[in-house]
């Protein structure tokens, strides 16, 4: 069988460490496929990252030098011309903003199967992949034909290494910088305020579950008397109602507090990939089915406008 | 400027849902548009208002029972919507993303538009990734992701949101598609008078044999094997009573921990 290719993720100089993931995912497809997992990196400056990428378990690292950082305008060609030189039985990549930017259409530029944000790859004569819809509530197993590309879920697979001694191997590609459709011209961080939700011990944290604004006041409250820096989901932050850096989750701050207390967030997979590293994850939820609870060491089935009340009375 | 919006309707869960291996049957659901097109349809009448001569023209890939849904896009200032749909799809257990991509691409090159609008992800499908693909197949530009999106000339400037609170800032040569995600704008409701309107607007329906003369080309590319619920193999402890007990045990869990106070 030819060999599973792995894409490896980084930007500004530095590995997304979800990468180890996905190499670990390719190294345990391609035992099953008795092939040999490969791996590429594709940009400039990449002696130090094909270094973090050389675990064991990796047989061939191939680079491929790019002259500026990311954009889709230079992995996709990058990517299709390994692809037709390897003829990889299958392309993983991460599901993550910039995996999900370029994966996609370089399954449609080859015009080969495309399954997204998969968090279970098995094999019986076809690829099997499990997917979750319907806000986590449901899975899917799908299968496809090979060459297929996949986009995993950060996450999903561990990333615990060690050390390997894959060849290195220069791949050569004319990415031509004139033809660049896409232009980056900066990267901004968003500026932290007068409070810092990745160093708060306990956080209370609001979601969609709390309908208005004007019911923040209860959050506020609740906080102050049990000492709890205020956090959120994405949707309160979207409305206006908190700033962007009282966001936990993917796209807005990971943090990793003694307690974590989740109330009215259904606990979408982008809102848990902030609070994995809470030491005690406490949820209030109404709904007994909320895929928070399958985070929570502890969970309350119940409404919040009855149990922060009385939350407050417990401190009073 | 001719601006598409690609739109879905979703069907949101109760906390139960009826399933068989191959089929979700959607009772107990509540239906409506999909919450980042939310977005994307606010954000393409915003454009359609900012450069004289636009239009904004609605697809969606639904049964007829979608209509409802699609007439409130048209009461916010859609000026046209088009639904397509067809016997070839309603066997289907979904629609992947490259088969929805096929199909709005195929509308769309014949609509000759200067900006595309979809949403990052549908909130039933999860695949995030039909607007790239569509992007793809129908030889556009993209960025995905976009919280702000600035149209000059021929050249849009976006943010687009990575992770860990990092943005990029970037610009894109038109004609384009742009993924948009929430927060970007403020959706607005529709009035009165704009559901009346709506009433009146054209709702064009399209079948596959109208886009194509050869169907195989919307054949599905995977296939599924079952549904099933997620297995948690978390050891959650409940904690159980009324509202005042369930109190009393979080504020020991709290208390034990050193937090609010005594
Ligand atoms: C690329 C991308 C990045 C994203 N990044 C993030 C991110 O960083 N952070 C983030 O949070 N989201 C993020 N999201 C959005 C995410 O997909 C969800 O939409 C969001 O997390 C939902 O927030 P929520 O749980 O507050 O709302 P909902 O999913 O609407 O959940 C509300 C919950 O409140 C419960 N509830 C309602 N009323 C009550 C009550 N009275 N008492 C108790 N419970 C009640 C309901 O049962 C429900 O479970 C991202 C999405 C994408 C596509
Ligand atoms: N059935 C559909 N009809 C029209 N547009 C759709 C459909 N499904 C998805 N889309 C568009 O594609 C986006 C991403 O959906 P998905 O890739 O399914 O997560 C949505 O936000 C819509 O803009």
């Amino acid at each position: 069988m030819s060999p599973v290719l792995l894409i490896a993720e980084h930007r500004q100089g530095f590995l997304n460490p979800d990468t180890l993931g996905l190499l670990n995912a390719g190294i345990e497809l391609a035992t099953i496929l008795e092939t040999e997992a490969h791996v590429v990196i594709i940009g400039k400056n990449l002696d130090a990252l094909a270094q973090d990428i050389n675990i064991d378990g990796i047989h061939k690292i191939h680079l491929i030098s790019a002259p500026s950082e990311y954009t889709h305008d230079v992995y996709i060609p990058a990517i299709s011309s390994l692809f037709n030189k390897l003829k990889p039985s299958l392309i993983l990549s991460l599901h993550t903003s910039t995996g999900s930017d370029y994966s996609p259409a370089i399954a449609s530029i080859l015009d080969i199967p495309f399954l997204p944000d998969v968090i279970e790859i098995n094999y019986t004569n076809q690829i099997e992949i499990i997917h979750e819809m319907y806000s986590s509530k449901i899975q899917a197993k799908i299968a496809s034909q090979m060459p297929a590309v996949i986009t995993i879920r950060p996450g999903a697979w561990p990333t615990t290494t060690s050390p390997g001694n894959a060849t290195l191997e220069n791949f050569d590609v004319d990415i031509s910088e004139g033809l660049l459709n896409f232009k980056v011209k900066d990267y901004e961080k968003t500026p932290i305020g007068d409070v810092d939700i990745s160093t708060s011990d306990l956080l209370l944290s609001v979601g969609r579950g709390i309908e208005e604004e004007a019911n923040l006041e209860l959050i506020f409250s609740t906080a102050e008397i049990i000492g709890a820096a205020v956090s959120s989901s994405r949707p309160i932050v979207d409305a206006g109602w908190l700033p962007k850096d009282r966001q936990v989750g993917q796209s807005g701050t990971k943090i990793s507090p003694s307690i974590y207390l989740a109330v009215g967030i259904s606990g979408s997979v982008q809102h848990i990939a902030g609070i994995k590293n809470s030491k005690v994850i406490i949820s209030i939820n109404k709904d007994p089915k909320a895929p928070i609870f399958d985070v929570s060491d502890y969970g309350v089935v119940g409404d919040l406008f009855e149990i922060l009340p009385a939350l407050i009375e417990e401190f009073r | 400027m001719r601006i598409l919006v690609a739109i879905t309707e979703v069907a949101t869960p109760d906390d139960k849902i009826d399933f068989s291996d191959k089929s979700i049957t959607e009772t107990n659901f509540t239906y409506g548009l999909n919450e980042w097109d939310e977005y994307a349809i606010e954000e393409a009448i915003q454009i359609s208002e900012s450069s004289p001569e636009s239009d904004v023209i609605s697809i969606t890939i639904a049964p007829p029972s979608a209509e409802k849904t699609i007439r409130m896009a048209l009461a916010k200032g859609v000026t046209k919507a088009i639904r397509v749909w067809d016997p070839q799809l309603e066997s289907l257990p979904f629609l992947d993303s490259q088969l929805k991509a096929k199909i709005l691409s195929k509308v769309a090159s014949t609509l000759s538009p200067d900006v595309i609008l979809t949403g990052v992800q549908s909130s039933n499908d999860c695949w995030g990734s039909t607007g790239v693909i569509l992007a793809a197949e129908i030889g556009f530009n993209w960025a995905t992701l976009v919280t702000k999106l600035d149209i000059s000339g021929k050249v849009a400037s976006v943010r687009r949101e990575l992770e860990n609170g990092v943005d990029e800032i970037a610009e894109v040569n038109l004609p384009a598609v742009f993924t948009i995600q929430t927060g970007i704008n403020e959706p607005r409701y529709a009035s009165l008078r704009g559901i009346k309107q709506a009433q009146q607007k054209e709702l064009e329906v399209m079948s596959l044999g109208d886009l194509s003369s050869n169907l195989d080309e919307f054949k599905p590319k995977t296939n599924l094997i079952e549904f099933s619920l997620p297995i948690s193999n978390n050891s959650i402890q409940y904690i159980e009573g009324t509202p005042s007990e369930q109190a009393t045990q979080i504020a020991t869990i709290l208390k034990d921990h050193g937090f609010g106070g005594s």
